[in-house]
């Protein structure tokens, strides 16, 4: 199981942008993750402890190790090759 | 507008009170500058203060900065523990990806929450243009620069954002724009040594005096030597201290005045220390407290150099009116020798300094940097009225073209120049005041005399408008006492003469005398015989009267036909 947390800043430009992207690239992949959207801006302390202090970070908890994507990611196939198993 | 202290005293001088308070200040400079130490050493100094902070670190790991400052005494690691320091790793975990473009508001929104909690009105975000250097486009990192200080004044945030200076020609060159201060930091090498500076760059609402100043570091973290602009209070005394020459006070008209400085300039040889230790040797004799700086002399060999000279220094360490210490110019930038002399100076509080030779610094920085530093060590010990002895090594014999000395003999109060006078085969030191302020002081080139007595300066002969030394001296010296004694044999004789002359007139005098006296006897015998003479006439006429039958006294008879 993939296990997806995306920290994003509100409704900031960057991050709708990451979440729109993620979730088509998801679509795309045909996959089933877990994934959890984390509004660092309601929860700040959640990113604090999670060492996650830019945003729009995707964080690939499992499998592991730990993976961290920064960035509107604009480019699905970047996107899929984290998300994936091909990596 | 409010200000917050910097932690640099000198820095707090400089800006007219330390950071504006509520806003932005950026710190640029290259790698090595001490920008996170400037950012750390302002928390730890406001944290001390009871305000607490935000370190958010985009460069370095923050539990080894905290580590490595450790050595400071801020007791930064009792902050860190008590909660006024919070050092946050801003880093992107290593291996990352990068997909497009990002925003800081995320950041900022999780520092206004931390920041809620804590109660932290102090932020430091160190190296943030390793964050903004990811963005796809330039003005992406500006715009996001433009984010952060607009968030740090919605906070009335004290934030220092330090930014590497080489991104400013890439892209940042706006950057110094935004900030309400500005603080470049630069690092060069100068012979090897490497030399720290600060400018403050720009300070809306404080005037900024345009200089980039020396920047040293010691366990206080980064020292700024700067006094400000103090002319003024230069401590100005009426005294004069004796330079330990006595016919070289007479020269500058009574010794040099307390408080001044003292340029000692000559070639290698010349007895510059020598001079520095008869004067250091006079002031102790009067009660002063001295400290004499060497650079790469052993203080012990001073010592025993001066005591062939008659000068006995170990008495006064002995005593503790005398402090040595012997530096390695090239061992460290001229502005630490010159920040730990401030700190000796602190310590020994002297009223008499000796830096042996102040030209050594150069070798720790270029001349300009030697130059600023020297002016505020003159400034420095100025304005604690301490008399300043600093030689000066020249190469040449013409001082006036030594680039070296051009900043220095222009502080200098009181400038000495020795020199070696070659004439005759033979070379001899001969002292030159080249400028006293304040004193009539004689431009006369004197010959500086080194001998188991002590120093002095030689009785001037002068031949076709020189000033003779050396062989030539005392050949001279020799002639004219020859002149000397032939004149007094001359005068010997011709006394002589005369005291001959008025005994022989004496005894002339008495032979008349008794001629006199002989003479007046004889006409006194004259007279007598005179008186006896007409005496016995006188009888003899009576007695012829008395024979012819005349009576009486001889009467003349006149007939009376006649009547």
């Amino acid at each position: 199981m993939i296990t997806l947390e995306l920290f994003i800043a509100g409704t900031a430009a960057n991050s709708s942008k990451a979440l729109n992207n993620l979730k088509r690239a998801l679509a795309d992949l045909e996959i089933q993750v877990d994934l959890a959207v984390v509004d660092v801006l309601h929860e700040p302390k959640r990113a604090w402890e999670s060492g996650v202090l830019v945003t729009p970070m995707l964080v690939r908890r499992a499998p592991a190790p730990t993976q961290m994507l920064l960035g509107s990611m604009d480019d699905v196939t970047q996107v899929a090759a984290f998300i994936g198993a091909t990596t | 507008m409010e200000k917050c202290s910097t932690g640099v005293d000198g820095l707090d001088i400089l800006t007219d009170g330390g950071y504006p308070c509520g806003r932005s200040t950026l710190v640029f400079g290259g790698p090595g500058t001490g920008k996170t130490l400037l950012a750390m050493q302002g928390l730890a100094a406001s944290a001390s203060e009871g305000e607490g902070g935000i370190f958010v670190s985009f460069e370095e790991d923050p539990d080894d900065i905290i580590r490595n400052f450790g050595s400071f005494r801020w007791n930064l690691a009792e902050h860190v523990a008590s909660g006024k320091i919070t050092a946050v790793d801003a880093r992107l975990c290593p291996g990352t990806a990068i997909s497009g473009g990002f925003e800081i508001e995320g950041l900022l929104g999780i520092l206004a929450a931390r920041l809620t909690e804590s109660g932290a009105t102090r932020l430091v975000l160190d190296g943030i243009d390793i964050l903004l250097a990811l963005e796809p486009g330039k003005q992406d990192g500006i715009r996001q620069l433009l984010a952060v200080e607009r968030f740090i004044r919605d906070h009335k945030l004290t934030a220092l954002i330090t930014l590497k200076s080489d991104e400013v020609g890439a892209g940042m060159a706006i950057a110094p724009y935004i900030g309400d201060c500005v603080i470049s930091l630069d690092r060069r090498m100068e012979n090897d040594i490497s030399v720290s500076t600060l400018e403050l760059v720009k300070y809306r609402g404080t005037p900024t005096p345009g200089v980039r100043l020396p920047v040293a570091i010691d366990e206080r973290g980064i020292a700024l030597l700067y006094e400000g602009a103090r002319m003024v209070e230069h401590k100005v005394f009426n005294d004069r201290l004796s330079s330990g020459v006595a016919r070289l006070d007479t020269m500058l008209g009574g010794g040099y005045y307390r408080g001044t400085t003292v340029l000692v300039s000559g070639s290698p040889g010349t007895a510059k220390t020598t001079l520095s230790a008869a004067t250091v040797d006079a002031a102790c004799k009067a009660g002063e407290t001295a400290l004499m700086v060497s650079f790469d002399e052993a203080s012990a060999q001073i010592v025993r150099n001066a005591r062939s000279v008659n000068i006995d220094l170990a008495r006064h360490v002995e005593a503790g009116k005398l402090t040595m210490i012997s530096l390695r110019a090239a061992l460290a930038p001229a502005q630490m020798h010159i920040h730990h002399l401030c700190k000796v100076i602190e310590d020994t509080k002297p009223t008499v300094l000796v830096i042996d030779p102040v030209s050594s610094l150069i070798k720790g920085g270029g001349k300009s940097m030697v130059d600023s530093v020297v002016q505020l060590l003159v400034d420095y010990i100025k304005v604690r009225g301490i008399t300043g002895i600093l030689t000066a090594l020249v190469d040449s014999d013409d001082p006036e073209h030594e680039v070296t000395l051009t900043h220095v003999s222009t502080i200098a109060d009181t400038w000495l120049h020795l020199t070696f006078v070659a004439h005759g085969g033979e070379r001899n030191r001969a002292l030159t005041i080249i400028k006293s302020r304040g004193s009539a002081h004689s431009n006369q080139v004197r010959e500086l005399v080194l001998s188991s007595d002590g120093l002095s300066l030689a009785d001037v002969y002068t031949e076709g408008g020189v000033v003779l030394m050396g062989t030539a001296r005392l050949e001279r010296e020799a002639e004219a006492a020859t002149v000397r004694s032939r004149d007094a044999y001359d005068i010997f004789t011709k006394r002589s003469g005369e005291a001959a002359a008025i005994e022989e007139a004496k005894a002339r005098i008495t032979a008349l005398e008794a001629e006199v006296a002989g003479r007046t006897k004889a006409l006194a015998l004259l007279d007598e015989l005179e008186a006896k003479v007409v005496e016995i006439g006188e009888e003899r006429v009576d007695a012829v009267r008395r024979s012819r039958s005349a009576d009486g006294a001889p009467k003349l008879v006149v007939p009376e036909a006649r009547r």
